[in-house]
């Protein structure tokens, strides 16, 4: 093998040198691109992620995690329980509450009687 | 504590600005003072770009990693020791998410390769095509592409980053005989590639 230039180290052989040339000449003047850190400043604040991804960090967070379930969650509770309910929906949910819990009480009674 | 104080130590990509200190940032960001990260990542980024690149070889990879490894930098700020260095941090981190992208990614397309490799790899690594090509780098640059992802870690970091054996051992959490023996089989893979090119010990090694 023809060994470019010179040996930077003492000590190194032509293998050691030729190694490291090819190492730092393939990554010479490589830069992540411009508006990364603005992808990143954006992600921090609630926006998406380049290309709408989910980084690792944050995907696996368990506060995270928790923080996701609960607004999962909230958003449910919201969509099925949207506003106060009125007197009538009120006295309704009464109504089959204790029907329900009557027939779940007496339930099993009957069946051991 | 000790252990990162020695790895400051300045590479051909490694060279920052002192002022102001990684300590004072990370006690900033701890504050919530996102332009303190925003300094970190202005002092880092290359850093950290060149280390996934070279590892990863492929440059969407290598800036998913950048933007992980400094969103991880703000998920942990709290845990985080103004007193040590960042860069040991950092290069840990970004080994880490190498490894996690090398894992998902090569589950299916390494055994393909490996096997392509295998048939062709005598015309390709003999020493009589790359005097013909001429492009000894680009040959020896695919050659640690089939390093094991063990080896292929300490030899961007030794001879990339140019960190010393303890350095290396201090990032990757490992004996500093264990960072030894993986270079020395590294470079025994390589030239074993760049004479002969079998392929064939590349995995061999993958623990030691």
């Amino acid at each position: 093998m023809n060994i470019p230039e010179r040996k930077p180290r003492p000590g190194e052989d032509d293998l050691d040198w030729l190694i490291r040339l090819a190492l730092q000449r393939s990554v010479a003047g490589a830069e992540p691109r411009a508006d990364l850190w603005w992808d990143i400043r954006r992600w921090l604040s609630g926006g998406p992620g380049p290309r709408g991804r989910v980084p690792l960090s944050h995907s696996q967070t368990p506060q995270r995690l928790f923080l996701a379930a609960a607004q999962r969650l909230s958003t449910t509770l919201d969509r099925i329980w949207p506003a106060p309910l009125s007197a009538e929906q009120t006295q309704l949910l009464e109504q089959r509450w204790n029907a329900t819990f009557v027939l779940l009480g007496f339930a099993p009674l009957g069946r051991v009687y | 504590m000790e252990k990162y104080r020695a790895s400051a130590s300045a590479g051909p990509i490694s060279e920052v600005s002192e002022e102001p200190a990684d300590g004072e940032l990370v006690a900033r960001l701890k504050a919530g003072d996102l332009e303190a990260l925003g300094a970190l990542y202005a002092r880092y980024k290359t850093l950290v770009y060149r280390t996934a690149l070279a590892i990863t070889r492929d440059p969407q990879a290598a800036e998913d990693i950048v933007q992980d490894c400094f969103l991880r930098v703000h998920a942990y700020a709290s845990t985080i020791d103004p007193a040590l260095p960042l860069k040991p941090w950092l290069y840990r981190v970004t080994v880490n998410l190498s490894y996690t992208w090398a894992s998902q990614h090569n589950r299916w397309r390494l055994p393909l390769e490996s096997l392509v490799d295998q048939l062709v790899s005598s015309a390709r690594f003999s020493p009589e095509h790359v005097a013909e090509e001429g492009d000894q780098e680009r040959a020896i640059r695919e050659a640690i592409d089939r390093l094991a992802f063990g080896q292929r870690v300490v030899v961007v970091l030794y001879y990339l980053n140019e960190l010393s054996l303890k350095e290396i051992a201090d990032i990757l959490d490992c004996p500093v005989g264990t960072v030894k023996s993986r270079l020395h089989y590294a470079r025994d893979n390589l030239r074993r590639y760049l004479t002969a090119g079998t392929g064939a010990a590349e995995v061999a090694y993958e623990y030691t």
